[in-house]
């Protein structure tokens, strides 16, 4: 059995937050929020979406009254905790939901699952509908390939990195932290996608959306997260679990398998 | 179950090499606090320990408050309350309140006064009149009750050649019950990190400790008598290091001096002490199929300690492995040595699933019990009623009996699941069952948890017949 076969742990996200200090959990459900509301506003054609079938009627209605549509691709086991792929089951019932797309007409949602459920995942072309920059579509493809959590490939392909075996260090100037990804187990995070390095361009413009539809929705919030993406910290993947230690924090994620450590330092 | 460290205070004054608290991350304590997180979580199978720092520094009236309202939340007088200490600042008011309250001390000493250099305040004088207090109180101890209790970190300085041979010969003459840990060196405190055997050198410590245990039954000496029991799998994996003790919770809990619930004191080397709340067993499922893969004690050890794992990263298996497998391997072929026909907890396939979380347990001497069964008298056979009937699980390895089969209900029934803690403490209670002498049954004893690390409770007999 190689390294690339082995199964990921089971889904699972912690923070433990430094003694002293507190966390605010509305930050994960926060991003939910944001995401769908980047379709509603007409910044992007499409959002996955999870319909709970205990409260069908009232997401149904929502996305009804937003004058967007939900179309189903399959059903999934629900999951605790942050995963890097679903279970998709046939029954429906307490532990299950849905998993779908929501989008702005239902021709964009059919061509959504229909790269989805074609013979291969089409990355790129999902990318595209979500509003990610073709550049990040591109690389996510490729970086995909190697790791489900390419938090350290974009990190390899930034200027201006210190690489010292798998350890690479990102100086506080060289990236953009409006893209940090590393944060993203317990919702911190200004963009939904992994760009092609931390200090894309275009990516970078995108960010400045979504940060403007985030401080439309929540301030605070908003500003909580800015605040913690400007902290240095330290990303890690190592016998597939993710460790993120943070000044504020700890987060243990599921992660996934590699023959070696793999280390971020964002400073 | 669990064992409960309270955190009294940590800003000690004693000063020891190797202390592995971080003073400056820690308030200070209170009472009403602490007591409050206690009521809270508080089960009758946990064991409660005083802890952090030095309890004897404490000041007296405070210490009496807490044991006061400790025994109010146990409400069992027989039960009792643990602490570790160094036994600095100890007196005679000390002595006496502890026995008021049926408070068990374990002992935290390396040795006699030149292998225990590396406690005690850092002053040559101070530490000079602190060693000879310690051995003082320790012969004051083992006169009034004919042994103490208490853990002992090996080290470079007591763990090798000439130095261990002394330890061991202190440690008979004081006839010393208790564990020999590692020393474990927060990954902050670079100075110390010499001090800590190779894991070569901590195979060789404990093989020689094994070759004393093993030959004498009065030795209560771990981890070599729980790896005995963990190889017999007649209760869960003790201690806690190789009891799949998962990072984010800890079988271990603390609670810090500001009531905060906290995991094991070993992760406090990163400075985040909360604890998750579920727990999870990925770490150790991961090393199974990485690091671990193949093991043949992986079952029994689970990795080891997550916060002794390689470079102080917990998701790496114990950096001491080879010391774990070193001590298994050489009791497994004692124990094959000398019951040809015995069936040990590596025996059985996916054992911790099947056995540990199941709470059912292996009966070790199921094929031996099997061939000569004929020859028991009654009254025996009545004894070993339980363990004998068993069901036949694991069809093409051993058909022997990792069940309990109740005669009544014809149920299978789990046996007793008893948590052993680890680290840095020590309780010495080494009965865990209990023959009823008016139904001939074996029963097993109240659940007392079992601490790790730094303390140790010496209630040598837990029987009640």
């Amino acid at each position: 059995m190689t390294i690339k076969n082995l199964e990921s742990p089971k889904p699972y996200t912690e923070v433990l937050v430094k003694y002293g200090k507190a966390f605010n959990h509305k930050i994960g459900e926060f991003y939910f929020d944001v995401e769908y509301e980047m379709v509603k506003k007409g910044y992007r054609d499409a959002d996955v979406f999870h319909l709970s079938p205990q409260n069908y009627d009232n997401e149904i209605d929502k996305i009804m009254e937003d004058g967007l549509v939900f179309k189903p691709i399959f059903r999934s086991e629900v999951y605790n905790g942050f995963s890097h792929t679903h279970f998709p089951t046939k029954s429906l019932g307490q532990n299950t939901m849905v998993y779908g797309v929501v989008a702005k007409n239902l021709k964009t949602a059919q061509l959504f699952k229909q790269y989805h459920l074609g013979n291969y995942t089409e990355h790129k072309e999902i990318g595209k509908l979500l509003g990610y920059p073709d550049c990040c579509c591109e690389s996510f493809t490729k970086y995909f390939n190697k790791s489900f959590d390419p938090v350290y490939e974009p990190a390899e392909n930034t200027k201006g990195i210190k690489k010292v075996n798998n350890k690479i260090t990102l100086p506080k100037k060289s990236f953009n932290e409006q893209l940090r990804v590393d944060l993203r187990y317990i919702g911190i995070r200004i963009i939904p996608f992994f760009p092609c390095s931390y200090d894309c361009v275009n990516a970078g413009k995108v960010a400045k959306t979504w940060l403007k539809v985030m401080y439309s929705l929540d301030e605070k919030i908003t500003d909580e997260i800015i605040e913690y993406l400007e902290k240095p910290s330290v990303w890690s993947n190592l016998n597939g679990q993710v460790l993120v230690k943070h000044p504020d924090f700890l987060i243990m994620a599921g992660g996934y398998h590699d023959k070696e450590y793999k280390e971020v330092k964002f400073e | 179950m669990s064992t409960i460290l309270m955190y009294l205070k940590v800003n000690c004054p004693v000063g020891c090499e190797y202390c592995f608290e971080l003073p400056s991350n820690i308030k200070d304590y209170d009472i009403q606090k602490m007591i409050k997180t206690l009521r809270q979580i508080y089960t009758p199978n946990d064991s409660i320990c005083l802890h952090g720092g030095e309890i004897c520094t404490v000041p007296i009236i405070d210490l009496e408050n807490i044991l006061i309202k400790v025994r109010e939340i146990i409400n069992n007088e027989k039960i009792t309350i643990a602490a570790q200490t160094s036994l600095y600042g100890y007196t005679e008011e000390h002595k006496k309140l502890f026995q008021k309250y049926n408070v068990s001390l374990g002992i935290s000493v390396d040795g006699p006064p030149e292998l225990n250099i590396l406690r005690g305040p850092r002053n040559q004088n101070k530490n000079e009149i602190y060693q000879k207090e310690l051995q003082k109180n320790i012969l004051d101890m083992v006169g009034e009750r004919g042994h103490f209790g208490g853990i002992s970190i090996l080290s470079k300085v007591n763990g090798t050649g000439e130095n261990l041979e002394s330890l061991i010969k202190w440690a008979l003459d004081n006839k010393f019950q208790g564990r020999f840990n590692p020393m474990f060196i927060p990954s902050w405190n670079n100075q110390a990190k010499n001090l800590v055997l190779t894991p070569n050198e901590l195979k060789i410590a404990w093989l020689r400790l094994a070759k004393e245990t093993i030959t004498n039954p009065f030795l209560q000496w771990n981890p070599i008598r729980e790896f005995i029991n963990n190889l017999l799998g007649t209760s869960n994996p003790s201690p806690c290091v190789v009891n799949r003790c998962d990072y984010i919770t800890t079988t271990c809990k603390t609670i810090m001096g500001d009531g905060t619930l906290a995991r094991c004191d070993r992760c406090f080397q990163d400075g985040y002490f909360s604890r998750g709340i579920n727990k999870n067993f990925v770490r150790s499922e991961m090393l199974k199929i990485t690091e671990c893969k193949g093991c043949r004690y992986f079952e029994i050890c689970g990795g080891g300690c997550p916060g002794e794992g390689i470079d102080g990263d917990y998701r790496h298996k114990s950096y001491f492995c080879e010391a774990y497998y070193g001590l298994y391997e050489y009791l497994e072929k004692h124990l094959r040595g000398l019951f040809p026909n015995i069936i040990l907890a590596v025996d059985i396939p996916d054992y911790y699933n099947v056995c540990e979380t199941t709470g059912n347990r292996l009966n070790p001497f199921a094929k031996m019990m099997s061939i000569g069964q004929q020859n028991f008298n009654k009254d025996l056979s009545k004894i070993n009623k339980r363990p004998l009937e068993c069901k036949d699980e694991h069809g093409d390895h051993y058909d022997n009996n990792h069940y309990n089969i109740n005669n009544e209900t014809n149920q299978i029934e789990p046996l007793r699941t008893q948590n052993r803690p680890h680290g840095d403490h020590y309780d010495e209670n080494f009965n865990d069952y209990n023959i009823n002498n008016e139904t001939n049954q074996i029963e097993p004893l109240r659940t007392q948890n079992r601490p790790h690390g730094d303390h140790y409770d010496e209630n040598f007999n837990d029987y009640n017949n």
